[in-house]
């Protein structure tokens, strides 16, 4: 553009780049500083990777509970992910099928996303998986017997991933925006050749939208390997720290017990787990995400 | 003969498909929202609602006339919810105005201006939409709560101050996914749009508000309002940051707000239900703007 001034641009940046050093780049620096001293009263001393190895060391009380707090959380996220990616994948599916009142279908199935993330829904959640609640009143209506949810540990479990599942409706709208846009002619094509529907999603959909697929399983892992509410309002951590997720340890440790540099340590083994799979994933696209151009 | 047995067959087909994808949406849409027809239904039944019917049994309007008529609006416990509300918008007001207008400029210089080092600043935000939170957490908690900086803001009773920690940061554009939602937008409209209003002499910024503002106004709303609900819903930020009762928020006041002698799990749900109405509100005002989506055009191109 003809006569635009080169600092513009740069003044305009200004916010983001202040907010990108102090809010991002400063604490990110700063946590693992943090997770190499260890801290005792009022004096800081250089420790090196002390804290890492007290975290992994089974044998002590914080190492025993930080590795339960990982198997926990992996048994969170990869149930939790891969079944909002097919609810939402599903419900979307049918939703593009050209429905009457899909305004009504596309409201209601996004309200427990908006709901479902509150406090005061998260209490009566607990109410709702009670011994005498909701589902348990349904499964004696369809003749199952009733189950304890909050007493057991694949209960409780339970209980906070359909929490989280109940609560698919962005993920459901993103897939629906994507499969507004496969082409039409590309269902045309299929159905000449004789290919059902059935045949059609697995053969035309899925592929046309590997790469939105990517995008919301990406954003999912990232954002439940990170779950706190459910955990800390429902379950508590329990029952015997069967539900006892990092997120809520390292709030345990650092923010109750106020031990920060073991929290710090603690949040970047978390980090590196996170980037692991996301770049492990990305890697992987290659051979599963079909980019159109 | 054969013929017209084909087509039968097409149509009933066709009408069995119809009908079963009404089935699954219908049953799909019951599941979702039965539990919060269930709450509702609740909140007028003495005592627990031990069956799978909404409707109560042991028909009751206390727990909602004790939520709206006490002092404060269902002063409980001690706790005023109203008190808690405007404590709750003492951290929603500024997070979701500053939070936009910011993340709104940067997603506007990033994808109408030229200027050194733009890919790396793209690169970053995607970078950090990509990073947990729980690694920012304890530096910036750290950081809020050294004497001299905690003496700013703990505790201040000028309106939003006392939530200084939580919503300075979206002063600062730090939220990447408003701003990749912004930038996704922005790549839908034209740029014809903009060299008009260039030929005609106006600036950057006459641009963006007389010119572009218009178009983008879905994609403001959808963006304040997932940064409202973000805000509304934040539990463990308030958890962390505000240990003063008088300041907690409904996100803290609600979970001790449990049964007791005087409440019954009708003013439970009511407090509930009354708790979450704004965000109802909001909501329904909001989402006819609505894009649509989170990520709109997410990712295309």
């Amino acid at each position: 553009m003809v006569g635009e001034k080169k600092w513009v641009p740069y003044i305009l940046l200004i916010p983001w780049i202040i907010g990108f050093l102090l809010f991002k780049l400063y604490p990110f620096i700063s946590s693992f500083v943090m997770s190499l001293y260890e801290r005792r009263g009022r004096t800081s001393t250089f420790v090196g990777l002390k804290n890492f190895q007290l975290i992994f060391d089974q044998s002590t009380y914080l190492g025993s509970e930080f590795i339960n707090s990982l198997k926990v959380t992996f048994t969170y996220v990869f149930v939790t992910v891969p079944l909002i990616l097919i609810v939402s994948l599903l419900i979307a599916y049918v939703l593009a099928l050209k429905i009457k009142g899909v305004g009504f279908f596309r409201t209601s199935f996004y309200m427990p996303t908006v709901l479902g993330a509150n406090v005061a829904i998260i209490v009566l959640w607990r109410y709702i998986f009670e011994y005498n609640g909701l589902i348990n009143q349904g499964l004696k209506l369809l003749g199952f017997a009733p189950i304890s949810f909050l007493g057991t540990a694949a209960g409780a479990m339970t209980s906070i991933v359909l929490l989280r599942v109940w609560q698919f409706g962005s993920t459901m709208l993103i897939f629906l925006n994507a499969l507004k846009n496969v082409p039409e002619t590309l269902y045309e094509a299929a159905t000449i050749d004789g290919a059902s529907k059935f045949r059609q999603f697995f053969s035309v959909t899925i592929p046309m939208i590997t790469p939105i697929i990517l995008f919301n399983g990406v954003m999912r892992l990232v954002e439940t390997f990170q779950v706190f509410n459910g955990p800390v309002l429902i379950t508590n951590g329990g029952p015997e720290r069967s539900t006892n997720v990092i997120n809520k340890l390292i709030y345990d440790i650092a923010f109750l017990g106020g031990d920060l540099n073991v929290g710090t340590a603690m949040s970047w083994v978390l980090f590196v787990i996170i980037m692991m799979f996301t770049i492990l994933i990305f890697r992987s696209s290659r051979y599963w995400v079909h980019y159109q151009d | 003969m054969q013929a017209n047995q084909r087509i039968s067959s097409y149509r009933m087909k066709k009408k069995t498909t119809e009908v079963i994808k009404y089935i699954i949406i219908i049953v799909a849409a019951f599941v979702m929202l039965y539990p919060l027809l269930w709450i509702v239904g609740a909140s007028f039944n003495r005592g627990a609602n031990e069956s799978f019917f909404f409707w109560p049994h042991d028909f009751t309007l206390v727990g909602w006339k004790e939520s709206l008529q006490a002092p404060g609006w269902g002063s409980a416990q001690g706790y005023s919810l109203l008190r808690a509300l405007w404590n709750t918008m003492q951290y929603v007001i500024p997070h979701v105005l500053l939070g936009t207008f910011s993340t709104l400029i940067t997603a506007y210089v990033i994808t109408r201006m030229h200027f050194k080092g733009k890919k790396l600043v793209f690169a970053l935000i995607i970078g950090t939409l990509l990073m947990p939170n729980t690694i920012f957490r304890i530096p910036m908690y750290a950081f809020w709560t050294t004497p001299a900086i905690s003496s700013i803001w703990e505790g201040n009773k000028i309106p939003f101050m006392g939530y200084l920690p939580l919503w300075l940061g979206s002063t600062f554009a730090v939220n990447s996914f408003s701003i990749f939602m912004f930038i996704q937008f922005f790549r839908t409209i034209p740029r014809d749009l903009d060299e008009a209003a260039y030929m005609d002499g106006a600036n950057k910024m006459q641009v963006l508000w007389y010119v572009l503002m218009p178009v983008l106004k879905p994609i403001v709303i959808t963006v304040a309002l997932l940064l409202f609900i973000a805000s509304f819903n934040d539990y463990q930020g308030p958890l962390i940051y505000i240990t003063n009762a008088e300041f907690f928020p409904l996100s803290r006041v609600l979970p001790m707000l449990g049964l007791d002698s005087t409440n019954t799990y009708a003013h439970v749900y009511a407090r509930s239900i009354v708790s979450v109405l704004i965000l109802i509100i909001v909501f329904f005002a909001a989402q006819r703007y609505f894009v649509g989506n989170d990520a709109d055009t997410a990712i295309k191109g």
